[in-house]
């Protein structure tokens, strides 16, 4: 092996991955919260007694959670641009697809969340006079929650490592600035090891603050 | 107006094929406290659930406070006039003890806070839990959380008051606090209906005692009758196992 490590390159081109970083938190986070919503409207609807919404949000579900993210991601920015003329940012395109796909992922941790409520608790609600509103906002919900946070946190580190398959529609966040590096610089070694590294410590950041939640909630 | 407040009217209630309530018809007066009893599966809860329209009707019909349940517009309006207490008391866990109490009059009445306050303190102290108010319903004894739940129902000022086993889940050293809060409630006028296996209870306070068996209410009298002369076999065989 003749290759000579010549991590020097990283003094001139830090602030290229920074920016990708900082691309890559904006994407991840935006995402997260469309898919918070996303998943709590599809969860609803799947957990609803009309059969209509009940089909709608089990297709969303099977197909959302089935289709893999870099097909997705292709489809939509290359396919769908194609034959309906719309022709979305890449950002916008990134985050479209990752908030769909986690959205359809986190349905299936709100309803498991909501399930493991007692009947008892609606049963209660209901006969106090909450609506079905309050009663779920009020009163199932907030006792969802504790089991939903912590899968939740577990979903949003895979959602931040997921975020570098947007770098293959142009996307500058982490990924494709070190790709961009390296091609000015030939080396792939560096920035891909760099760049790894710094998905591992935020991801070991973020394992931390998930554990921490866990424990907060197995203890409320 | 109507001297019942409750009417059953030949209710048949199907959960897919099967009958579990089976032509029940049944009237209570206003301040009346009728106690159901009868063996486990014979649809005791079942009738409860259908008077505050947690269940739906197969058919016949339930007049409550001249209120028809089989018209939808009237389902809240008879839930807030109807208190109900669970075997499992289900309060809500992540509320305190007093917030169990205050929230629905504030949400569902639209009481002010202060005032829900000052009423749910009242009704904690009937109840005998006052110095509990700021604490969680899982850091209460079995007794306890059913008072609060019993003053939860009574926030509501329900004209009448359903009570599904509430004894049935208590430690037997915690029966006598609960029932003694039905036993004041009762005196207090209270309307009420009650699903106990606890006969010195429905000796002590029950106007009318309702026997049910496989779905049908099979015999209806008064405590003296119902005790000291059943009329119905299944009757006898039933009291002769729970009371001794
Ligand atoms: N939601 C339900 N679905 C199907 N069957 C039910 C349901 N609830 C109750 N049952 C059945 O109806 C019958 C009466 O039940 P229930 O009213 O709970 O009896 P009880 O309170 O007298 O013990 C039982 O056979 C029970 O299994
Ligand atoms: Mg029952």
């Amino acid at each position: 092996m003749d290759y000579t490590f010549h991590f020097g390159v990283l003094g001139t081109y830090w602030i290229w991955l920074a920016k990708g970083l900082w691309i890559t938190i904006y994407i991840s986070i935006i995402s997260m919260f469309l898919a918070l919503i996303i998943g709590l409207i599809i969860s609803i609807c799947r957990l609803s007694k009309i059969r209509f919404l009940v089909i709608f949000s089990q297709s969303y579900i099977e197909i959302f959670r089935g289709i893999p993210l870099f097909v997705f991601i292709i489809w939509l920015y290359y396919g769908l641009a194609m034959v309906s003329g719309i022709n979305f940012e890449p950002v916008t395109a990134g985050i479209i697809c990752l908030s769909m796909q986690h959205g359809g992922y986190l349905a299936e941790i709100y309803r498991a969340g909501i399930q493991a409520v007692s009947r008892g608790q609606w049963e209660a609600s209901f006969t106090l006079g909450f609506s079905i509103i309050n009663t779920f906002a009020r009163i199932i919900f907030p006792q969802a929650v504790k089991i939903i946070i912590p899968p939740t946190a577990n979903m949003f580190i895979g959602l931040f490592k997921d975020s570098a398959l947007v770098s293959i529609i142009g996307v500058n966040e982490l990924m494709r600035q070190s790709q961009i590096a390296t091609s000015l610089t030939f080396r792939p070694f560096e920035f891909y090891t760099v760049t790894a590294i710094i998905y591992i410590v935020l991801t070991l950041f973020l394992s931390q603050i998930a554990k921490l939640l866990e424990f907060k909630m197995s203890n409320k | 107006m109507d001297k019942n407040i409750v009417k059953v009217q030949k209710v048949n209630k199907y959960f897919s094929e099967i009958l579990v309530l089976n032509d029940v018809s049944l009237k209570i007066q206003r301040s009346n406290v009728v106690v159901i009893c009868g063996p486990s599966g014979c649809g005791k809860s079942t009738l409860l659930r259908c008077i505050n329209g947690l269940e739906g009707l197969s058919s016949g019909d339930i007049i409550i406070n001249d209120k028809s349940i089989l018209d939808k517009n009237n389902l809240r309006a008879i839930r807030l006039e109807l208190g109900m207490v669970f075997q499992q008391f289900n309060l809500f866990p992540h509320k305190t003890v007093l917030e169990n109490i205050i929230l629905s009059p504030i949400i569902n009445i639209g009481v002010n806070k202060d005032e829900a306050i000052v009423n749910g303190r009242k009704l904690l102290e009937r109840v005998g839990i006052l110095q509990k108010e700021n604490d969680f319903p899982s850091s209460l004894s079995g007794g306890q959380q059913q008072r609060v739940a019993i003053a939860r129902g009574l926030a509501m000022q329900p004209k009448i008051m359903m009570f599904d086993e509430p004894t049935s889940a208590l430690d037997p050293e915690m029966i006598k606090e609960v029932l003694d809060v039905m036993i004041e409630l009762a005196h207090d006028g209270m309307t009420m209906i009650v699903v106990t296996h606890e006969m010195g209870f429905a000796k002590e306070v029950a106007d009318k005692i309702v026997m049910m068996d496989e779905g049908k209410i099979i015999e209806e009298s008064e405590p003296n009758d119902f005790f000291g002369n059943p009329k119905n076999n299944r009757t006898k065989q039933f009291l002769s196992k729970i009371l001794n």
